[in-house]
C-alpha cells in the first residue's frame, strides 16, 4: 500500500483512470518499480473507501465505459499532510540495522568476515547505482534526484562500515 | 621569484656594491694619504708672516727677515726665501716662463740636492753677484748652450743645475722641484723687483735647527718681537704641520664615510641573505612539489642559485653604475687625494656583486634543496 | 612490479611516536588498479608516499623493479620519482605563474630530455587527454576538471609504469570524478601501468580491480573489487 500517496498525488493534479494512473507512476519511478493491475485497483479502492477519491463512469462511444477518479477535499487535505515531514525517523530503517544487533552474537572471525561482505555489497550498490544515474541523462528529473539519494546513503553506509571494520580490527 | 623579492634583491647588491667601492676607495686613500701624516721633520721649520689659516702668507720685509735670523741660536741654518712666479726669462732667442726664487747662499742644506756645478756662494750672495742655478727641467730644455739667463734687463749667468725633491710638506703649497731659477735673494729685490728691503717679498723664512723644538722657536720669536714696535705675526711651523692638518680633517671625513660605507656593507649583506631566504620560504610549496616530481637537490640549488645570481648581474650593473656617480662627486670634492675609479674597478664591482651573489644564495639554495616533499603537500592551501 | 615487505615507518621519538606503517606486506604487478580505503589516519597516505618514494621507510624491504630502494640517496629518490611515478594530488598543485604546458613539462626538466623536445612531449600528452588547447592557460582559468587533467598529463609526461593518485576526485563534482577515474581506467587497460589511489569514495574504489583496507597502519584486507549486479527492490516486494 505504499503507493497510495503517490496516486493521491497524481490524481490531485488531474483526474485519471486506472490504467492512466499506472503509467504515470511508472514512469516517474522511470521502470525501477512495475505496477500490477492487481495492486492498482487495489489501491484504489482503499482510497475510495477512506472517502479520499472518488470514482465516476465516462461513458465512450466506441469502447466499454472506463471508470475516472479524482481527488476529494479530504483527500487533498490528506495529502497534504502526508507531505509535511513528521518528527519521526526510523532507526530500524532497513535490514542491516536489524543484522548489526545480531552481529555481536557471532564469534568474531565470523563477524569480521560479514562486515566485509557488507561493504562488498555496498561497494556493489554504489557501482551498479552510479551506472545508473550514468544512464539518466535528465539530471532534473525525480528519478536522477532518487538515485543520488541512494548513491550518498550507500556512500554514507560506506563510511560507517569501514568504521566497523576499524573498530572490529582493533578489537580483535 | 616575485618581483618585489628580486627588486629587493637588486637593490640590496647595488649597495653593497657601492659600499664596497666606497670602503675600498677610502681605505686606499687612507692608506696611502697616511704615510704622509707621519711626516713631521723634526728641527725643520718655517717662519712666516701669516694670518690664521695655513695658507695665508702676508710676506715679509727683507729687513725684518734678516732681524728674525739674527735672533735665531747659533748653529742654526736659515734661508729668507722670495719667489716669483711665471715670470717670463730669455734663453738665448727664446722666450720662457719659470719660477724665480731669491734664498740665501744656505738654501741647498735645506733639501736633498745633487748639483752639478755649484750653487751660488756666500761670497757671491755678499757681492751681489748675478749668478744664478737652475732645475734640470730647464736645462734638459737647453742643454750645454745654457749659459746665460735673462731676466728683465739682468743677465745672469748658469752656474748650476739642481736635481732632487724640494716638494716640502710645509705651510704653502710651494714647489720649487721644477721650472725654477735660484739667484741670491738682494740681488732677487734689487735687479728683479726693483724693491728696497722694506718691501714685503719674504714669503718664508726656512730654518734647519735641530736641537729646537717647536715650542723653542715660538718663545725665541715672542721674546724677541715683544721688543718691536708694531710687531707682525709671525707663526712658526713644523715641516710637515700644515699640509697635516688640512689632510687629517679630509682624512677624518673619509674615515667616516669608510664607517657608513662598512655599517651599508653589513646592513646590504644581512638584507640579501634574509631576502633569499625569504622568497624561498615563500614558495616552499612550489620546492616540494619540483622535488616530487623528480627534482634531484641538486637541481633545485642549481635553479634557486640561477635566480638569485640573476639578480646579482643586475644589482652589479647598478651598484658600479651608482658608484661610479658617488665617486665622480666625491672626486670633485676631495679631489686630490681620491683614489681612481675606472674600468677595473667598474668590473670588479660587477665580479663582486657576483661573488656576493653566489655566496649568499648557498644557504637559501641548500634550504630549499632540503624541503621535504612530504611535509610541503601536505599543508592546506 | 613492486614488492614492499615487511615495510614500517615511524615518525617522532619516544612518547609521542607514531607508527604510521606497520610491517606492511604488498606485491603488485603491472595492469593493476589498485584502490586503498580506510578512515583517515590509517595510513594510506604515508604508504602511498613510500610506494612513490617521497618518503623512505623506517624498516623492511622495498623492492621496485627488481631493484631495492627501500633507502635511497635523496638525489636517487628524487631520479626515480621522475622516471617511474606520475603523482596526482587531490589538490591538483599546479603552478599558478607556469601555463598549462609549463606545468605538464615540469617533470621533464628534471629528466635529462633535452628543451627542444618538452613542448612536443608535453602537447602529445596534453592530446592523448584531449586538452591540447588548454596549452597556453593559465590554471586559475581552468575549471576543476581541466586542472586534474592537466595534473594527469603532468604525471604522464615522463611516461611512469607507475601513477599514484592521493584522493584525486576529492575537489571535483561527482560527474567530473567519473571521467578522471575513467581516465585512469584506461591507463590500466591499455597500457598495463599501476594505478594506484587512495579514496573515501565508494564510486572510485568500486571502478579498481583490487582493494586494499586499512586500519591504523596495517593492511587488513588485500581482495577483489567486488562485482555482479545488485538488485534493486521496491516496497511491495
Amino acid at each position: 500500500m505504499a503507493v497510495k500517496h503517490v496516486f493521491l498525488a497524481l490524481l490531485a493534479k488531474q483526474p485519471m483512470h486506472g490504467y492512466e494512473l499506472k503509467n504515470a507512476f511508472e514512469e516517474i519511478a522511470a521502470g525501477s518499480w512495475p505496477l500490477n493491475f492487481g495492486q492498482v485497483y487495489q489501491t484504489l479502492n482503499r482510497l475510495e473507501r477512506d472517502g479520499f477519491i472518488e470514482s465516476f463512469e465516462v461513458v465512450q462511444e466506441d469502447k466499454p465505459d472506463k471508470k475516472v477518479y479524482q481527488i476529494t477535499e479530504d483527500g487533498r487535505d490528506h495529502l497534504k499532510e502526508w507531505l509535511q515531514q513528521d518528527d519521526h525517523w526510523n532507526l530500524f530503517f532497513d535490514e542491516q540495522a536489524l543484522r548489526l544487533m545480531a552481529l555481536p552474537l557471532v564469534d568474531s572471525a565470523l563477524s569480521g568476515e560479514i562486515l566485509k561482505g557488507y561493504r562488498n555489497f555496498i561497494l556493489r550498490v554504489i557501482a551498479g547505482l552510479t551506472k545508473m544515474l550514468e544512464e539518466e541523462k535528465d539530471t532534473t528529473s525525480t528519478y536522477y534526484a532518487l538515485l543520488e539519494r541512494n548513491i550518498l546513503r550507500a556512500e554514507a553506509d560506506l563510511t560507517w562500515i569501514n568504521r566497523m571494520i576499524e573498530r572490529w580490527e582493533r578489537h580483535a | 621569484m616575485k618581483p618585489l623579492y628580486r627588486r629587493l634583491l637588486i637593490v640590496g647588491i647595488a649597495m653593497g656594491v657601492v659600499a664596497t667601492s666606497l670602503i675600498i676607495g677610502v681605505g686606499q686613500t687612507l692608506f696611502l694619504q697616511r704615510s704622509r701624516i707621519g711626516n713631521l721633520v723634526s728641527g725643520a721649520y718655517w717662519i712666516y708672516h701669516g694670518g690664521d689659516s695655513p695658507n695665508t702668507i702676508y710676506g715679509m720685509s727683507l729687513d725684518l727677515a734678516r732681524t728674525v735670523q739674527s735672533w735665531l741660536p747659533k748653529g742654526t741654518a736659515s734661508s729668507a726665501v722670495a719667489v716669483d712666479y711665471g715670470r717670463s726669462i730669455r734663453i738665448g732667442p727664446e722666450f720662457y716662463q719659470s719660477n724665480v726664487v731669491g734664498t740665501d747662499f744656505t738654501f741647498l742644506q735645506f733639501f736633498e740636492l745633487e748639483v752639478e756645478g755649484r750653487f751660488f756662494t756666500e761670497e757671491e750672495q755678499e757681492t751681489r753677484k748675478r749668478v744664478c742655478a737652475v732645475t734640470s727641467d730647464i736645462y734638459e730644455l737647453f742643454g750645454s748652450d745654457l749659459k746665460f739667463i735673462t731676466i728683465g734687463d739682468a743677465e745672469f749667468e748658469v752656474v748650476g743645475v739642481v736635481r732632487g725633491e724640494m716638494y716640502r710638506q710645509g705651510a704653502m703649497p710651494l714647489d720649487y722641484s721644477t721650472n725654477s731659477v735660484f739667484l741670491p735673494i738682494e740681488v732677487y729685490y734689487s735687479d728683479i723687483q726693483n724693491e728696497d728691503s722694506l718691501a714685503g717679498l719674504v714669503a718664508e723664512i726656512a730654518v734647519l735647527a735641530p736641537e729646537l723644538t717647536k715650542g723653542d722657536l715660538q718663545r725665541v720669536l715672542s721674546a724677541n718681537l715683544s721688543s718691536l714696535e708694531n710687531a707682525p705675526s709671525l707663526k712658526v711651523l713644523q715641516w710637515g704641520e700644515a699640509d697635516r692638518t688640512e689632510l687629517v680633517r679630509v682624512l677624518l671625513a673619509l674615515t667616516a664615510i669608510f664607517l657608513v660605507a662598512f655599517v651599508v656593507f653589513l646592513l646590504a649583506g644581512l638584507n640579501i641573505v634574509q631576502i633569499a631566504s625569504a622568497s624561498v620560504y615563500d614558495r616552499h610549496r612550489v620546492f616540494g612539489l619540483k622535488a616530487a616530481l623528480g627534482a634531484a637537490p641538486g637541481d633545485i640549488v642549481k635553479e634557486v642559485s640561477q635566480e638569485i645570481l640573476g639578480c646579482a648581474l643586475q644589482g652589479g650593473y647598478l651598484g658600479v653604475v651608482v658608484a661610479g656617480i658617488v665617486n665622480t662627486l666625491l672626486n670633485h670634492y676631495v679631489g686630490k687625494y681620491w683614489a681612481a675609479f675606472n674600468m677595473v674597478t667598474a668590473l670588479a664591482g660587477v665580479v663582486l656583486a657576483l661573488v656576493v651573489g653566489w655566496i649568499t644564495s648557498l644557504i637559501p639554495a641548500r634550504k630549499a634543496a632540503m624541503i621535504d616533499p612530504v611535509k610541503a603537500l601536505r599543508e592546506e592551501r | 612490479m613492486l614488492e614492499l615487505n615487511g615495510i614500517s615507518k615511524v615518525y617522532g621519538q619516544g612518547a609521542s611516536q607514531v607508527e604510521a606503517l606497520r610491517d606492511v606486506d604488498l606485491n603488485i604487478s603491472p595492469g593493476e588498479f589498485v584502490a586503498v580505503m580506510g578512515t583517515s589516519g590509517c595510513g594510506k597516505t604515508t604508504l602511498l608516499n613510500i610506494i612513490g618514494c617521497l618518503d623512505t621507510a623506517t624498516s623492511g624491504i622495498y623492492t621496485l623493479q627488481g631493484k631495492d630502494v627501500s633507502r635511497l640517496s635523496l638525489k636517487d629518490k628524487a631520479r626515480v620519482r621522475n622516471k617511474t611515478f606520475g603523482f596526482v594530488f587531490q589538490a591538483f598543485n599546479l603552478l599558478a605563474e607556469y601555463t598549462v604546458l609549463e606545468n605538464v613539462t615540469l617533470p621533464l626538466r628534471y629528466s635529462g630530455v633535452p628543451k627542444r623536445r618538452w613542448k612536443e612531449q608535453g602537447l602529445g600528452v596534453l592530446e592523448r587527454l584531449g586538452i591540447a588547447d588548454l596549452s597556453s592557460r593559465y590554471p586559475d582559468q581552468l575549471s576543476g576538471g581541466q586542472q586534474q587533467r592537466v595534473a594527469i598529463a603532468r604525471a604522464l609526461v615522463n611516461d611512469p609504469e607507475i601513477i599514484i593518485a592521493d584522493e584525486p576526485t576529492g575537489n571535483l563534482d561527482t560527474g567530473t570524478g567519473r571521467e578522471i577515474v575513467s581516465v585512469l581506467c584506461d591507463l590500466v587497460e591499455k597500457q598495463k601501468k599501476i594505478v594506484i589511489l587512495a579514496t573515501h569514495d565508494g564510486a572510485v574504489a568500486s571502478r579498481a580491480q583490487r582493494l586494499l583496507q586499512m586500519v591504523d597502519g596495517r593492511i587488513i584486507d588485500d581482495s577483489t573489487v567486488p562485482t555482479g549486479a545488485v538488485s534493486f527492490s521496491h516496497p511491495a516486494e
